[in-house]
């Protein structure tokens, strides 16, 4: 007993803690926020930066994009509104000043087309976000077990196939669900492309200085890591051109 | 006093003839030789004068040359134009001793303080038969030439460029001279080069002449003539080289003389072009020079529909005419056109130099306050080797309604397309709720799983529980089912006993009992439910044939009346046989 006591105050002091940084985060934001609608990107820029280690998701990192796109830093600009994404893939004003930003960096890379059923099935997968997924799992979960419930009370015998079929529909629909969340995760959080910050950046054949230079890129480029090499990733462009760079060249998302 | 008078204006006189007889140019020391390259069994002469000056001349040291003969000393003097010119030359006659390029070194000359030098000359003594080639400068007379036209050193053709290093776009100017020491000669064909990679502009035509001054290169004297200037500026970059200019002409030419027919190439001088530097400004359109730029309209308040000249004057010197319109950002509801183009653009020595304006015509459409913000003019200043941005404006227009020309509501004012002229990225978002905390991800929690698989957890533990308590449930009746018909031969066991002692209220009691017990566990009804109505009503649902039910009731009132009186009707004996038929028939109905 007494332990749940410290258990639980201790989990309500964590909560508190979270809320009060929350809180900072918040106050931080406005004032970020007022100081960019005068024009004071510097300022703007700072109490953004003070915001983001308490807070996470879509507004902060576009905002701090926008900042650093206004002070003229082309890579940290990307590199946030990539993160940006990753909340909200589909969101049009990342997007849009993405764009922009891209059209500034030194490299043009040719992405190869992709379909729109492609674009559509990444936008329903992670539009929703890994929690928008987790609440449709627990309603899912409780309608099954209702209809279930429904199989094996009912006396008629059409409402018993309905309970045992759609129960079993629903469970299957529950088990779907919970992949996506899986997925939506992942794309958050594991950290699987990285955005050049050196100014100028030969890509290796291997993971090694001496090696051919296989291309050459430029700060501001996005790239996909493959696989890691102690401290050497091995990367992917748009165009689907490969090679290696050294760790201190990129910053992942 | 008078007579002192008199003498001090004879002095005045005198002395104001002084400089009528001044002397009219500076001294000057040059040493000239009349042919170079020599042959080495040929001789040549040295000549050292001394032009407007009176002093010693101390030779140069001649070892490397025989002297044939000399020096011998001339003098020349004369006054033209009341100019007085004197000169003093000592001439050598000289041999050469040996095949090889030897130098006649300096010759000097102290006048009034000053030492006068000459510079020194390279002489190239060749081998050869003697060749008298050189018709010498002011020698008349025919000789024949044997040397080839291209080592001919009597005719000369130079291309010389103002510079040899220059940035993109800056202009050169480029001369084509005639060097000659023959008297006689008539021009025949040129070859002008093609400048590729440049845009070049002509000076203006004029008749080719004689300069007046004389050039020497390395003691010969020569005639100079400029053949033609241009003023070229690079497109490209890298090491441009300018091709040979060839040249023939007829030399020597008299009444008794065919004379001889030569021809000469140029040297090919190579430029080289540097690339500008970055950080071009925005507005810079390819201007490279020095120039001043200027805008004027000639007004600023109009009616709608009325035209205002905007001028813009680019003045200076450089690439004026491969500077494009500037590109200048008017306001959406002036119609501008094509701008006219003024060139006054000079060609000379200096470059080309001038001015280039532009003339707009705006027409206002619409009355208003306008504005066409500052204009630019960007260029890469040549002297300084940096961009340069002049700038001139801004002009504010204040367009009142024209009167006459009011669009009436039947003509609907022309729609303006609405385009996006500035490209920035989109606002920030403000709202602070939108933030929500680092990792405060719901997936993935203790409380997703519960609500996931809570649920089903609650399920699975209820139909476990309702499971195993049917199972409990069934499994109690079965045994007693199963033990029925045991409990009541036991019964009926007892029954018997009573039976032999005689005892009738033990026997009928053990009877009922026997029955009652036994029908209780085979219909699964619970003691405390058990009656004689439940009991009819069960075995009659459960198809228990009518005979069978009545001999139930008859055996159940039976043992009830015994309890009360003794049974008279049948015998105890038939009554226990009779029970058990009863149950037999029971155990094989109720299974």
């Amino acid at each position: 007993m007494k332990k749940f006591i410290v258990f639980f105050s201790a989990l309500i002091l964590a909560a508190s803690a979270i809320g009060q940084s929350l809180d900072y985060a918040r106050d931080q934001f406005t004032l970020g926020s007022e100081a960019y609608m005068k024009g004071d990107y510097e300022t703007a820029l700072n109490h953004f930066l003070e915001a983001e280690p308490t807070t996470e998701g879509l507004a902060i990192n576009y905002n701090l994009g926008n900042c650093y796109f206004k002070l003229g830093e082309m890579p940290e600009s990307i590199l946030h509104y990539e993160r940006a994404l990753r909340f909200d893939p589909s969101n049009e004003d990342v997007q849009y000043n993405l764009s922009i930003a891209n059209d500034m960096i030194a490299d043009k890379i040719e992405v190869l087309p992709k379909s729109k059923l492609h674009i559509w099935w990444k936008t329903f997968r992670y539009s929703l976000g890994p929690d928008g997924w987790a609440e449709i799992c627990i309603a899912l979960a409780f309608a099954s077990v209702l209809l279930f419930l429904l199989y094996y009370f009912s006396h008629s015998t059409n409402l018993r196939r309905f309970g045992f079929f759609g129960g079993f529909l629903t469970f299957i629909f529950l088990v779907l669900t919970y992949t996506l969340a899986v997925s939506a995760e992942n794309y958050r959080y594991a950290e699987k492309s990285a955005i050049i910050f050196t100014d100028k950046v030969d890509v290796k054949s291997e993971p090694r200085g001496g090696s051919v230079n296989v291309f050459v890129l430029h700060s501001g480029t996005k790239v996909e890591i493959l696989s890691q090499e102690g401290e050497w990733y091995e990367v992917e462009i748009g165009s689907g051109a490969q090679g290696w760079i050294y760790q201190d060249e990129l910053r992942l998302i | 006093m008078k007579r002192t008078g008199r003498n001090s204006w004879v002095i005045i006189l005198l002395l104001a003839l002084v400089p009528l007889f001044s002397w009219g140019q500076e001294a000057s020391l040059v040493a000239t030789v009349d042919k170079n390259p020599v042959s080495v069994s040929d001789v040549f002469t040295l000549k050292i004068t001394l032009t407007n000056g009176k002093g010693n001349i101390e030779t140069p040291d001649l070892n490397d040359f025989r002297v044939v003969f000399g020096p011998s000393r001339s003098s020349s003097y004369r006054i033209v134009n009341g100019q007085q010119s004197s000169s003093i030359t000592f001439s050598y006659t000289l041999k050469p001793k040996d095949v090889g390029t030897f130098e006649i070194g300096v010759a000097k000359s102290n006048v009034d303080g000053k030492v006068l030098t000459t510079s020194p000359i390279k002489i190239e003594v060749v081998k050869g038969a003697s060749t008298s080639s050189s018709s010498g400068q002011y020698q008349r007379g025919s000789t024949q030439a044997t040397q080839a036209p291209s080592t001919n050193q009597n005719l000369l053709v130079k291309t010389q460029i103002s510079k040899s290093s220059v940035y993109k776009g800056e202009q050169i100017v480029v001369s084509f001279v005639l060097l000659s020491r023959y008297n006689n000669i008539d021009l025949g064909e040129m070859d002008f080069p093609t400048f590729d990679g440049f845009w070049t502009e002509e000076f203006p035509e004029r008749q080719t002449s004689w300069e007046p001054n004389l050039e020497i290169i390395n003691g010969v004297q020569y005639r100079k003539a400029i053949l033609r200037q241009q003023v070229i500026f690079p497109q490209r970059t890298g090491t441009l080289q300018i091709e040979p200019l060839t040249l023939s002409a007829n030399v020597n030419r008299s009444f008794f003389n065919p004379g001889e027919n030569i021809t000469v190439r140029s040297n090919s001088p190579s430029i080289t072009v540097k690339e500008l530097p970055d950080g071009a400004p925005k507005s810079f359109n390819g201007a490279v020079g020095t120039f001043d730029f200027s805008a004027t309209v000639d007004k600023t308040e109009a009616k709608a529909n009325e035209p205002i000249n905007l001028k813009v004057k680019v003045t200076g010197a450089g690439n004026l005419r491969l500077i494009d319109e500037p590109k200048f950002k008017f306001p959406e509801d002036f119609e501008v056109y094509d701008p006219e183009t003024d060139d006054r653009i000079t060609v000379s020595t200096g470059g080309v130099r001038g001015s280039r304006s532009f003339q707009y015509l705006i027409i206002p459409r619409y009355p208003g306050e306008y504005s066409i913000p500052q204009l630019e003019f960007s260029f890469f200043n040549t002297t300084t080797g940096k961009f340069q941005t002049a700038t001139a404006g801004p002009f504010d227009f204040n367009i009142s309604d024209d009167d006459g020309n009011v669009p009436s509501a039947g003509t609907p004012r022309a729609k303006n397309i609405v385009e996006q002229s500035g490209l920035d990225i989109r606002y920030i978002i403000t709202d602070a709720n939108l933030l929500s905390a680092t990792r405060s991800q719901f997936f993935g929690t203790p409380l997703f799983w519960a609500g996931t698989a809570g649920p089903f957890a609650l399920l699975l533990i209820f139909l476990i529980y309702r499971r195993r308590k049917e199972a409990l449930d069934k499994d109690v009746r079965g045994r007693k089912k199963r033990g029925a018909s045991r409990m009541a031969q036991k019964r009926l066991k007892a029954a018997e006993a009573a039976l032999k002692s005689g005892d009738s209220a033990v026997f009928y009691q053990e009877i009922f009992k026997a029955l009652y017990g036994y029908l209780g566990d085979k219909l699964g009804i619970p003691i405390g439910a058990l009656s004689r109505q439940k009991i009819l009503s069960e075995l009659q649902r459960s198809g228990v044939k009518e005979a069978t039910v009545n001999d139930v009731t008859y055996v159940i009132d039976t043992c009830e009346m015994a309890r009360f009186a003794p049974v008279t009707e049948t015998s105890d004996e038939v009554f226990y046989k009779r029970t058990a038929e009863l149950i037999e028939t029971l155990e094989g109905r109720l299974k």
